[in-house]
């Protein structure tokens, strides 16, 4: 049995996840996340997508049995050559279920930094509400109201999710703390879009490890991530740079070679049995 | 990244030189269709020459297993430096490949 572990125990910030109010609270999922973690860890191999994951496994587990896998790109190579500059007014986009890890007032504020310099600048928050996290968007919407140029696209269906992902100029990623490797990520690579990501080791590691390229911010300062929005959208060559780096690193590993990474792994298993 | 075609006993061998990454698979990906549509089953990959090695790189690898191995043929890689081997026993693929310490070896281990 292979087992691919997306995140660990370890690397989540239980309060930006929303379940760290409580302190005794936070020691029991704690202690039930390292049972479920030693229990994981009787497959014959788990597979994670972090270098940092395996050490922590090893190292805290005692674990002989866990590997580096790449995350891989759900998106089929596209055919059309990738668009990283779309045209039309700077658009800012953010992808996925937002209120816990994934937060987007730092971005609003950012966006409210950059209108006094690109006053037709579009920022484009896409999803809903994270299940742990109902009202959060809404909340947003009511607290930034005065900050123009904001839409909320709510749930995007499976169709529009080229246009979102087309009409973007850079794909921006507010998290607060580390996850596994993005899935956005690698969406926004299928389109070529330039991104900027928050200066966490994860996203670090996996810009390295996979081929992409990336502006980086901190994570708690809405004047750094404008500046590093800014550095894409006011640098054509920088812009078409990252987007065609992250169009070639995604595209180079779709999800099927992903596959015959782990088909690699099954045939040794089955060999030893 | 420097691409060196050669052979040993026949095996071909294909040498690599710098940075392996995304924006370098593609002659490697289409050296070892080549080989392999014209009946090489048996390859050398020798990395000694490879600094960095990221993901769809080594996917390459990967894949030219799999061409050799569904032919009864096989993919040797040899010559690791530090951080390349790192990145295999991270992956565990130093499991998968055989791996050696020498071209010649490497040639010698089909």
């Amino acid at each position: 049995m292979v087992v691919l572990l997306h995140n660990i125990m370890e690397t989540v910030n239980l309060k930006s996840a929303g379940f760290g109010s409580n302190p005794i609270l936070e020691a029991v999922i704690r202690m039930f996340g390292n049972i479920v973690t030693r229990f994981i860890l009787k497959a014959d191999w788990v597979a994670v997508t972090i270098p940092k994951y395996v050490e922590i496994l090893e190292g805290k587990y005692g674990a002989k049995n866990v590997l580096l896998a790449p995350h891989g790109s759900f998106e089929e190579p596209t055919k059309s050559e990738p668009n990283p500059m779309p045209g039309g007014c700077p658009t800012v986009m953010t992808f996925g279920k937002f209120g816990t890890y994934k937060t987007v007032d730092l971005l609003v504020e950012a966006h409210a930094v950059l209108l006094k310099k690109h006053p037709d600048m579009r920022l484009v928050i896409a999803g809903t509400d994270s299940p742990n996290a109902a009202g959060y968007l809404q909340g947003m919407r009511e607290k930034y109201s005065h900050v123009p140029n904001v839409e909320y696209t709510g749930y995007v269906a499976e169709e529009e999710v080229p246009r979102i992902f087309g009409e973007a100029w850079v794909v921006a990623f507010p998290y607060t703390s580390t996850t596994g490797s993005s899935g956005v990520l690698h969406q926004a690579g299928g389109y070529g879009k330039a991104v900027v990501l928050p200066n966490l080791g994860d996203f670090a590691e996996l810009v390295l490890e996979e081929g992409y390229d990336a502006e980086f911010f901190e994570p708690a300062s809405a004047d750094s991530l404008a500046e590093s929005i800014a550095n894409v959208i006011e640098n054509p060559e920088r812009q078409k740079e990252i987007g065609l780096r992250n169009y070639t690193a995604a595209n180079g590993l779709p999800i099927t070679e992903v596959v015959d990474w782990y088909l690699i792994h099954f045939e040794e298993l089955l060999k030893k049995k | 990244m420097e691409i060196i075609r050669s052979s040993r006993n026949n095996i071909p061998v294909l040498q690599l030189k710098g940075r392996f990454d995304a924006h370098e698979v593609e002659p490697v990906h289409a050296w070892l269709g080549e080989q392999v549509k014209n009946g090489n089953l048996k390859i050398v990959v020798n990395l000694e020459g490879v600094n960095f090695i990221d993901s769809t790189a080594l996917s390459t690898l990967v894949r030219g297993l799999k061409l050799c191995r569904e032919k009864n043929g096989d993919l040797h890689v040899c010559s690791l430096q530090q951080p390349v081997r790192v990145i295999f026993e991270l992956t565990r693929l130093d499991k998968a490949f055989d791996v050696f310490p020498t071209e010649e070896e490497a040639a010698k281990g089909f």
